[in-house]
């Protein structure tokens, strides 16, 4: 009898499956967190360490290896629409209108940075790998900021400071990452040049990219006009662009697509953003980002470095939150506000992983490192700072009210 | 508040102070957004000029005048006003602007500030309180007595269309044409005790009103009433209320400044004696002044006469240029009299503004504008096809 029309046993699944398998358990999961009050993306997280668990199995067993290489595309593009979307929100408008943000901003990063490195350096850990951690932690998770304030409809000071400082942090955490690379570079015995040519090519690299996106995207948007489908692939269609060229060019696609969401809205003399709403498309995003980077987390590192991670999420708290605070009146808002907004600023993501993973293509043993203290602050940051976010905002009032 | 309650505190004769309802915008998206108690408490670390309060909702705002007794003076504090929000909006990226609805806001997004009388509003009227976010101008006029008062707020009536012609500035609300210049006032309707208050000719019958309906549980206190124009006895005021917030606050000053000298006009004048009939046309005249602003088609009652609301204006404008002489406002009168043959008023604005965009965003955005002075370019649409005639 003839059976070759049946597919082989045991049949080969396709990469894609892999990720349509998560995102079903991801939307159910999200669902559940939220009949538990909890911010879904506890949810979301559950599903993914749940599918990383069982790919681990299925390893173990020697029966399937999960698609890694396809999960981390798909990880890398959520994270793009993540972090151009986060990047609209830096307003340079309300910063020249009020400086004392920008003032804020640097001095919560600032101290985030000394605090850090200062209590790593007591953990015995080199200064470059301390400098490397503190540069990555004073960046909050964009990822995590955007997904709760959505799901909250947060509106108000504290959410909209909150977004602006994590855009802020994030651009100095990319930029300061990359320029410790360079010096990192020259310790291991580099030319002079490279110390300065490599971080320059980096940044100024990244943001040429990010501006000629920019203008794209505004200039085929005032194109397409009002056409909800066609905007939403217009702005897909330039944050792949920019990622890819960022890949290619040997760029920092971080830097680069954060950069191109705020030269978009300050580019947009026209209004046009106004007009547009990709909120749901970033809806998508979040949840296949929280996912998929619990999904590959790797758990074999996690408690190799506990105690200098627990000291890092304290210092950098205190550091965060006290700075916040205080320099809230500075800023028109009272004390309490300011200390609501310092509580927003704590989560960490997947998105500092990502940082690493940039070093590490030049630098691996200072990848190596490093992972170890952040993997475990990640992991626990991604979910207290979520929920000391939540809480921030619903102090606040700005987060709407039950139904 | 006791039972007797309704004394009528006396106020200097045709003094004045506006009220101003304002909204609370997302410099981002256009949207109302959250910020009275924010904004307030830091516009408030300085004196402020005249007064600011929160209200119903956080994405709204009430500024107050103090009392004034000429329209430059009254213009000025409102432009101080003005001033002191737009300060301190900008700190928090916010915008202001005025206008009588939000264009495309929805209701159920609304967050209703957290006192004890709007948690009782909202409590009582479920879904309007909230649909309630619209905005209004509010102008007191100083009265001697409640008897005056009183008989001041029945004459004035006959004003109504024009007041709500000339301030309209909510054609759009929830997000379409709604084809009224003024479709708040379609809102305000909806409560119970709205419309126009009972004809009641001296103050003590109106008082044994007020403690019947008191009585049988239908209102708490004056501010139950939601009637185009009330008594306001703790200020000794009445207060007219079908204000469209203008897009403006020179707007603002300069409909106090109209209510003000037909006040004049009105008490140099005493009439013979009123009755009801007045009210005959009231709501039919009322409606046209809402859905055709200054085109609106007005009927006597009493004569059967019809006339456009922009020829009852022009036609007021001038009988009482002679007041207006007198109490310094001509200027007021003058560009009222500009609106009404050329440039229209906010709602004519609005709608150019969105055809040429065809962004409610963007019309908000530029109402913002308009409302720090920092006017956006007069559309570039065909001229005004009214010429005044009368």
């Amino acid at each position: 009898m003839d059976l070759t029309f049946l597919p082989a046993w045991p049949p080969a699944v396709p990469a894609a499956l892999a990720v349509a398998v998560l995102a079903l358990l991801a939307a159910a999961a999200g669902e559940g967190a939220s009949r538990l009050r909890l911010p879904r993306l506890f949810g979301y997280v559950a599903a993914g360490a749940l599918f990383g668990a069982g790919g681990y199995a299925l390893r173990v067993l020697q029966m399937e290896e999960l698609p890694t290489a396809t999960l981390q595309v798909a990880l890398e593009f959520t994270a793009a629409v993540i972090l151009f979307d986060v990047g609209q929100r830096v307003s340079f408008g309300w910063v020249r209108r009020n400086p004392a943000l920008l003032a804020t901003s640097i001095a919560e990063s600032a101290l985030s940075f000394v605090a850090v490195f200062s209590v790593m350096r007591l953990f015995g850990i080199d200064a470059w790998s301390c400098a490397l951690i503190a540069s990555i932690t004073m960046a909050t998770s964009p990822a995590v900021v955007l997904a709760v304030t959505r799901e909250m409809r947060a509106q108000g000071q504290v959410t909209e400071r909150t977004l602006l400082l994590t855009a802020l942090n994030s651009i100095y955490a990319v930029m300061l990452s990359t320029l410790l690379l360079g010096l990192a570079r020259e310790q291991a015995g580099a030319q002079f040049a490279d110390l300065l040519l490599h971080p320059a090519y980096l940044i100024i690299g990244s943001l040429a990219v990010a501006a000629v996106g920019a203008r794209l995207f505004l200039l085929v948007l005032s194109f397409i006009g009002r056409d909800r489908a066609g905007q939403i692939l217009v702005m897909l269609a330039v944050v792949w662009m920019v990622y890819a060229a960022a890949v290619t060019l040997r760029l920092s696609p971080l830097l680069a697509l954060l950069a191109c969401g705020a030269f978009v809205r300050t580019f947009d003399t026209g209004r046009q953003l106004t007009a547009t709403e990709f909120g749901p498309v970033s809806g998508i995003a979040l949840v296949l980002f929280f996912a998929l980077s619990a999904a590959m987390v790797d758990f074999e590192n996690m408690f190799s470095a506990w105690l200098p991670a627990v000291a890092l999420i304290v210092v950098r708290m205190t550091a965060k939150v006290a700075t916040v605070t205080a320099f809230g009146p500075l800023t028109g808002i009272t004390l309490r506000k300011g200390l609501l907004t310092g509580l927003g600023l704590l989560p960490m993501s997947a998105v500092a992983l990502m940082l690493i993973r940039q070093v590490s293509e030049w630098n691996p043993d200072l990848a190596q490192q490093t992972t170890a203290v952040l993997l475990p602050s990640v992991v626990i940051l991604q979910l207290g700072g979520a929920l000391t976010l939540a809480l921030a905002l619903r102090w606040s009032g700005e987060a709407r009210t039950s139904r | 508040m006791t039972d007797a309650l309704l004394e009528f505190a006396r106020s200097e004769w045709l003094s004045m102070g506006v009220e101003l309802e304002l909204q609370l915008i997302d410099r981002r998206t256009g949207d109302l957004t959250r910020g009275a108690s924010d904004l307030i408490a830091l516009v408030t670390k300085q004196p402020f000029p005249g007064d600011v309060k929160p209200e119903i909702t956080e994405s709204m705002l009430e500024v107050s005048t103090s009392v004034q007794q000429a329209f430059e003076p009254l213009r000025g504090e409102l432009l101080a006003i003005r001033n002191a929000l737009v300060t301190g909006a900008d700190r928090l990226d916010l915008e202001v602007a005025g206008g009588g609805t939000h264009p495309f806001q929805r209701w159920y997004d609304r967050q209703i500030y957290d006192r004890p009388r709007f948690r009782h509003v909202a409590g009582l009227y479920g879904y309007l309180a909230k649909q309630f976010t619209v905005f209004g101008q509010h102008v007191h006029i100083g009265c001697e007595n409640g008897t005056q008062a009183l008989w001041l707020l029945h004459r004035l009536s006959a004003y109504i269309p024009q007041f709500i012609a000339l301030a309209a500035s909510s054609p759009y609300f929830q997000g379409v044409d709604t084809a009224y210049d003024c479709s708040r006032l379609n809102s305000v309707y909806a409560f119970p005790l709205s419309g126009r208050a009972p004809f009641l000719t001296d103050w003590p019958a109106f008082e044994r009103f007020f403690a019947k309906l008191k009585a049988l549980g239908v209102v708490e206190s004056m501010k139950d009433f939601y009637w185009d124009i009330r008594p306001k006895p703790e200020y000794g005021t009445i207060e007219v209320r079908v204000f469209d917030t203008p897009l403006t606050v020179e707007r603002a000053a300069v409909l106090a400044a109209y209510v003000q000298v037909i006040c004049r006009m009105l008490l140099e004048h005493p009439a013979p004696p009123e009755s009801e009939e007045i009210y005959v046309t009231y709501n039919y005249n009322r409606f046209q002044a809402c859905r055709f602003g200054l085109e609106g088609q007005l009927i006597d009652g009493a004569t059967g006469a019809v006339r456009a609301v922009h020829q009852d204006v022009l036609a007021t404008l001038e009988l009482v240029r002679p007041h207006a002489r007198e109490l310094g406002s001509l200027d007021a009168i003058d560009e009222v009299e500009r609106w009404v043959r050329t440039e229209g008023n906010d709602a004519r604005w609005q709608r150019q503004t969105f055809q040429r965009h065809h962004s409610m965003a963007e019309l908000v955005l530029q109402s913002a504008e308009r409302w720090r002075g920092t006017r956006a370019p007069a559309p570039e649409m065909p001229p005004p096809r009214r010429v005044g005639t009368l």
